[in-house]
């Protein structure tokens, strides 16, 4: 089996594949690029997987890295058996360019058939036989993966208007949903990476690309379980609801459970559910609907209930009796603005009232199904299969849960090879894999093979040199088809056609749809990042549709590896220590008192007022600090279509004297000293202009939010410090709970309608304080009290706030009183909390002991020590709260 | 309703002393409403109002903030953050320089010492009370009392409770700075107003649902049982000022409950169901003497459902309050939660619709209503006597014209509420009442009725129609629902 589908560029057609790949031009700056093509050779040994049979000669194997075929396990549940067996007898005919072989070619036409069959019958009774998935897919989903594949990039590899008969005839749309999760397992060459779907994207892209089983499919009208919806546009002014004869329908679906989302829409909708109620055996039944704004129940001619108003949820029932049997209902609802809510159910004889489960209603629909026999062939025979499986080696490319012994080298060696007798000859050979090779590939392939030329030139030494693993990173980069979107070195890079369908987010230009440009990204990138990207598709471009995927840690890791050694040597930079005016001095820098970085670019995770650049905050674990130098003061230069301005001249100086007197590595290493703090930085001016109303921000000084918190208490006091570090005091339990790092707290779940949730930090890198007081009379610490609060007899007494609006926790315990205060600073591994108490007490409270984490997270114990002092005793504690 | 139709003469019909307006007058016309301009990044939910010294304003919102309004009234008025973090504040109070604030978890009182503009000391005051973090543990008030004990009130939870059942829901809690909670009253269900009477008593407001036949208007009496057994087995507890009553009969009438259950308290004021509101909400005395109109020393009650003011008169019978609602002014922004009386007379509204519907257009808001100066024709308070009621008017009935040429029509009907579980009540035990005699006083300005049939526990609603004063306009709001609990004795 090849990757899903048609690729457009496939790998079929090595000529016209390099064609496109002769012309190189090395770039100023950049590393050696002059031996940066595609190695053809090394390509076609890599695909064909000619080292699974043949033994290459020692030190090659090291250096190629063969594009691992397709295990053959829990095929069952991927292909249906008439397909298997039609690819079996020609592959190559019904995907042309596929890595696969004919197999059976050498055989007489009526053999092979039989072969096909038995074969196919072996494979799929290897893991049990797991049925095809099949499902019923709503209009909308179908239509979202459309839009899907289009947007996220699918394009630049399969054809535009993917519609193709043979793969509807492979498999399922439940399958092929679960292929798209997870194709690093299915397919461990990378060839097909992981886009990062959610399982109702790849849910979308599944039955949009089989849509064709749909209609014409082989499966007929039949009654399903579930409602089928219609939503319409509602005004909202007509207090009983839509017209529903005359409203406008905007969408509509199947739904499992009754909820009033279905639609998109959060106000002015309505929408329509339909289905037959099977009613279990005559009898009296009882109905609820629940709804704000309006809702009816009708069940076959009688309106059941009919709540046709403007209101909060307000739920009402109805009686009726029914006979055993199919019976047509509608509950139809309306939401004009607010909140909005829908519940809806039964109970009758023997069942409990409960929602309407999708079991209790059936509409009429259609599933898709594949569109070829889902049996096996009546004459095949597994045993034969099995026997086939050996005798054609199958297992030399396919690991599968086969008994079978290895076919690794079952070939002859490469040394030995008989070119017009085995599989590079022209003819089909009965036994032998035939490959649908062009002359030219035919012909490279042997000479290669034959001159042994590539074991001098390649091999040797596991070290690669940087022209070496230059040709490796453009031979890899074309396998893996990253050239379809990527240029490097001049190379790849989608077609026009494709650019167009590129889409972004914002005015960005093209940089902010078409993936970046790859020439030199090992000198910009620092490898642990690199590695990311292409590992995990990590993404730092929100704007851009286009998702970058993932390979993998074994295909991506590699890819990453080869960039890394194809760089020059980076200039030393000096190691800096964390200055906290130059953190200070970067913030005024990035905000719009200063050169306004943030006009163009999000930050932290807040998105720019202006243009939503990427977020600067991940500059310092993503970037190469000479790189970032360049760029900031050359940036055509390293990519000429930048809409990255200039904002120091040729001196060397910008407009903003006012910092570092406009000095350019002044200004720029304090930019990157700020950058260096990442998601965690105070946020610049002029960031937030329209906040969220959710989003709680502290940009100028503390901001306090009080909420119910999870697994705390419904009484805490949170505190949020521009410098982003933040706590949450738990007044009901009087102690300091938790710290973190980065957002606030969002208020949705406390201030959005009714409200009530337990809400939880927005932010990262959260600590949780232990439980109990932060003071308490105890031996060695062993014996420290779990409970505090007023349980206990600690109560708070208030809390005040400074100028700069700074807290102070005040709570006592009897007649001993502490005032807990924090001020949040700036420093090197991150902002931090100075944390300090004040006790008093008319009697020097002996035997008092305090409790607090030090930075590594150990509990440390020891006596409160106190002083005199007018009016009795007090005692002083500073802490650095580090995490 | 069958409308009794009296024929006061058969005189043939003369002319009118004056013209009829061309319009009939509304209420927009005596009550203004204005809005301050809320900037566009506030939402302004407000839970509680104190106007200050200098004409500013401190609003507290549902949000927790507290909000400093300068210059209110002006195109744009100063909005400046005082305090934030404070845990759905339902009320502000001012008291010897500090402003106190009964949020979810304790009453607290908060000052500006250093003068900075932003509240900078938060004192616990009391906080005896555990909450479960159910979203519908509102508390309100405060309001100080004769004795200077501050008086909260607790609503009920609805659903889940996290962090465990609390104690203490829908009571009234007097709380003494320094000393422990005490729990006076009990059975209250959704206690959104608070108010204390010029004369020292204390009364709430309380919101129709279970176990609460429709809003209504209480004194908070202690040791009394309001009828709502949410949070009633807290009276159980040492601290309880209220004997534990025992478990509600589910549907018995109120008047039969008022003499059969113990502690049982009946409204002074019922509020029927749709008719005057849903959802009665934040009340203020209006004691102006004069500055906002003809109602010196009655209640404005705002109701959150309809975005209107409602209007209380209260007399003392037989040792218990009872007394009439009548429609005040609709159509204001939102949903009324506070109604506080500004320095000059006027009512100060805070509104907020979250969570709950309203016919008020925004989400939340903050008006003043003022009174124009001209005097509405209005039905100024109706009072109980032994064989029927005194309506008394604002200004004197054109009796020329009800003498000589028009129908006076007058109906009444009475009916009462049934305490159960399910929501709310329909009005029960319905009944037409024959108005026997009636006439008005000489100076025009009361309508003495005679009744037959008056009955206690009822709430008696009146309709007077087609009398118009010297202007010739009608009754602005021609209906008066009152709350017999007593038949006076002479």
């Amino acid at each position: 089996m090849t990757c899903l589908g048609k690729p457009v560029k496939a790998l079929c057609t090595f000529g016209l594949v390099f064609a496109g790949s002769s012309v190189f031009s090395a770039q100023v700056g950049m590393p050696a690029q002059q031996e940066a093509a595609p190695d053809s050779l090394v390509l076609s040994l890599e695909r064909n997987l000619c080292m699974q049979c043949h033994q290459a000669p020692e030190g090659v194997e090291d250096f190629l890295r063969p594009l691992a075929a397709p295990p053959l396990n829990h095929l069952g549940s991927r292909v249906t058996p008439s397909w298997l067996s039609a690819w079996l007898m020609d592959p190559q005919k019904m995907r042309p360019g596929t890595r696969m072989p004919n197999m059976l070619s050498g055989f007489p036409e009526d053999e092979r058939r039989q072969i096909a069959d038995d074969l196919a019958a072996y494979l799929l009774s290897m893991d049990g036989n797991e049925p095809l998935e099949l499902l019923e897919v709503g209009a909308d989903v179908v239509k979202e993966g459309e839009q899907l594949f289009t947007e996220i990039g699918c394009i630049a590899c399969h054809a535009q208007a993917f519609a193709d008969r043979e793969l509807a005839a492979m498999t399922s749309v439940g399958s092929l949903r679960d292929q798209l999760l997870i194709p690093h397992q299915i397919r461990p060459s990378g060839l097909m990476p992981d886009m990062h779907l959610s399982e109702k994207e790849a849910l979308s892209l599944a039955s949009w690309l089989l849509r064709e089983q749909q209609v014409g499919g082989p499966a007929k009208q039949q009654l399903l379980n579930g409602w089928k919806w219609h939503a319409y546009e509602y005004s909202g002014s007509s207090a009983s609801g839509p017209d529903w004869e005359t409203a406008e329908v905007f969408g509509h679906g199947l739904a499992e459970e009754i909820h009033p989302n279905y639609g998109g829409r959060e106000d002015r909708y309505g929408l329509v559910f339909e289905g037959v109620l099977l009613v279990p055996e005559d009898g009296e039944y009882h109905f609820y609907v629940g709804s704000d704004d309006g809702s009816t129940l009708t069940i076959g001619e009688e309106t059941l209930i009919d709540a046709r108003f403007h209101q909060s949820h307000t739920r009402r029932e109805q009686s009726h009796s029914l006979t055993a049997g199919a019976h047509p209902i509608r509950i139809t609802y309306y939401e004009a603005t607010g909140d909005d809510s829908l519940e809806a159910g039964w109970s009758g004889p023997g069942f409990e009232e409960r929602p309407f489960a999708a079991e209790d209603v059936q509409h009429e629909g259609q599933v898709f199904a594949p569109l070829a026999s889902l049996e096996i062939a009546p004459t095949a025979d597994a045993q034969r299969g099995a026997q086939w499986f050996e005798k054609l080696r199958c297992a030399a490319c396919h690991t599968s849960s086969a008994e079978i012994g290895s076919a690794l080298n079952s070939g002859p060696a490469f040394d030995e090879l008989v070119f017009d007798q085995g599989c590079l000859s022209e003819f089909p050979i009965t036994g032998v894999p035939h490959y649908e090779w062009d002359s030219s590939e035919r012909n490279e392939l042997k000479q290669g093979v034959a001159h042994n030329d590539f074991l001098q030139a390649r091999s040797g030494s596991t070290e690669f040199s940087p022209s070496k693993s230059a040709v490796r990173v453009a031979t890899t980069m074309e396998a893996m088809q990253c050239t379809a979107c990527h240029q490097r070195d001049g190379v790849g890079e989608p077609s026009e056609e494709q650019m167009r369908l590129f889409v972004g987010e914002g005015d960005l230009g093209e940089e902010g749809r078409i993936p970046p440009a790859l020439t030199g990204v090992e000198a910009k990138l620092q490898p642990h990042w690199l590695a990311k990207v292409i590992t995990n598709g990590e993404k730092v471009r929100p704007y851009m549709k286009t998702r970058m995927p993932s390979f993998g840690e074994q295909v991506g890791g590699v890819i990453a590896r080869d960039l890394h050694a194809n760089r020059r040597p980076m200039p030393a930079l000096p190691q800096r220590d964390f200055d906290v005016a130059e953190v200070q001095m970067g913030r005024e820098i990035a905000g719009t008192n200063g050169l306004a970085c943030i006009v163009c670019h999000n930050m932290a995770g807040h998105k720019s007022p202006g243009i939503p650049g990427l977020d600067l905050a991940t500059v310092a674990d993503r970037l190469e600090r000479s790189w970032f130098q360049q760029w900031l003061r050359n940036p055509h230069q390293m990519r000429s279509n930048t809409r990255m301005p200039v904002f120091w001249n040729e001196e060397g100086k910008s407009a903003l004297t006012r910092l570092g007197e406009g000095d350019a590595s002044v200004q720029i290493n304090a930019l990157w000293a700020y950058f260096s703090l990442g998601a965690a930085m105070p946020l610049p001016q002029g960031l937030i202009t329209n906040p969220n109303v959710y989003s709680l921000i502290p940009m100028d000084r503390p901001l306090y939010f009080g909420t119910f918190m999870e697994g705390l208490s419904a009484r805490v006091l949170t505190v949020g410090f521009p410098e982003r570090v933040h706590l949450a005091f738990d007044q009901h339990n009087v102690r300091l709970a938790k710290v973190w790092r980065g957002e606030f707290m969002n208020g949705k779940g406390t201030w959005d309608g009714r409200a009530g949730e337990l809400e939880s930090p927005a932010g990262v890198e959260i600590l949780d304080l232990p439980t109990g007081p932060p003071f308490a009379w105890s031996t060695d610490g062993s014996d420290w009290p779990t409970e505090s609060g007023k349980d206990a007899g600690w109560r708070m007494v208030g809390q005040r706030r400074d100028a700069d609006g700074n807290p102070t926790f005040r709570y006592r315990f009897e007649d001993v009183q502490v005032e807990e205060s924090f001020l949040a600073k700036l420093g090197a591994d991150g902002a931090y909390f100075e944390r300090s108490f004040l006790l008093s007490s008319p009697q020097q409270a002996t035997g008092l002991m305090r409790r607090w984490l030090d930075e590594n997270g150990e509990i440390q114990v020891a006596a409160v020590e106190w002083t005199l002092a007018e009016g009795g005793y007090i005692a002083k504690i500073e802490e650095e709260l580090k995490w | 309703m069958v409308m009794l139709t009296i024929l006061l003469a058969s005189v043939p019909q003369v002319q009118a002393p004056t013209e009829a307006p061309t319009e009939a007058p509304t209420e927009a016309d005596y009550y203004q409403a204005q809005g301050v301009p809320i900037p566009e990044n506030i939402e302004l939910e407000i839970g509680g109002i104190q106007p200050l010294e200098d004409g500013s304003l401190l609003a507290c919102t549902r949000r927790g903030q507290v909000w400093r309004i300068t210059n209110p009234l002006s195109r744009s008025p100063k909005f400046s953050l005082w305090a934030d973090g404070l845990q759905e504040p339902l009320g502000l109070w001012l008291h010897e320089g500090w402003i106190y604030s009964a949020t979810r978890g304790e009453l607290l009182r908060m000052r500006d010492s250093s003068g900075a503009g932003r509240a900078d000391d938060f004192e616990t005051i009391n906080d005896d009370w555990n909450i479960s973090g159910n979203y519908h543990e509102y508390n309100f008030g405060p309001r100080p009392d004769a004795e200077g004990n501050w008086w909260i009130t607790t609503n009920r939870g609805f659903g889940g409770e996290p962090f465990g059942k609390p104690d203490w829901r829908g009571w009234a809690l007097r709380l003494k700075p320094g000393e422990d909670m005490e729990p006076m009253a009990a059975g209250l269900r959704s206690p959104a107003g608070l108010e204390l009477s010029p004369w020292g008593e204390l009364f709430y407001t309380d919101n129709q649902g279970e176990w609460c036949g429709a809003n209504k208007l209480s004194v908070i009496k202690e040791g009394a049982f309001y009828g709502h057994p949410f949070g009633i087995e807290s009276a159980k507890l040492p601290q309880s000022h209220v004997t534990y009553p025992g478990k509600n009969p589910d549907g018995i009438m109120m008047p039969k409950a008022h003499t059969e259950l113990p502690n049982f308290q009946l409204p002074a004021v019922w509020f029927p169901y749709n008719k005057m509101g849903r959802s009665a909400s934040g009340m203020a005395w209006d004691r102006s003497e004069g500055a906002f109109g003809p109602f010196a020393g009655q209640l404005f009650v705002g109701d959150q459902y309809q975005a209107s003011v409602m209007r209380v008169s209260l007399e003392k019978v037989a040792g218990e309050w009872q007394g009439a609602c009548y429609p005040f002014r609709k159509g204001l922004a939102a949903g009324v939660i506070r109604v506080r009386q500004a320095e000059d007379g006027g009512l100060w509204v805070g509104m907020s619709d979250r969570g709950w519907p309203s016919l008020g257009t925004e989400g939340y808001g903050l008006q003043k209503l003022s009174w124009s100066g001209e005097m509405p024709f209005e039905i100024h308070e109706m009072r109980a006597k032994s064989t029927g009621f005194d309506v008394q008017f604002t200004k004197p009935v054109n009796l020329d014209q009800t003498k000589d040429s028009l129908l006076v029509s007058l109906s009444m009907s009475s009916y009462t509420y049934e305490l159960h579980s399910a929501y709310g009540s329909d009005e029960m035990e319905t009944q037409e009442l024959t108005i026997s005699e009636h006439h008005f006083s000489e100076d025009g300005l009361i309508l003495h009725i005679s009744v037959d049939g008056l009955r206690e526990g009822y709430v008696h609603e009146l309709h007077v129609m087609d009398v118009s004063d010297m202007d010739g306009n009608q009754l602005l709001h021609d209906v008066a629902y009152y709350t017999l609990i007593h038949i006076p004795a002479e």
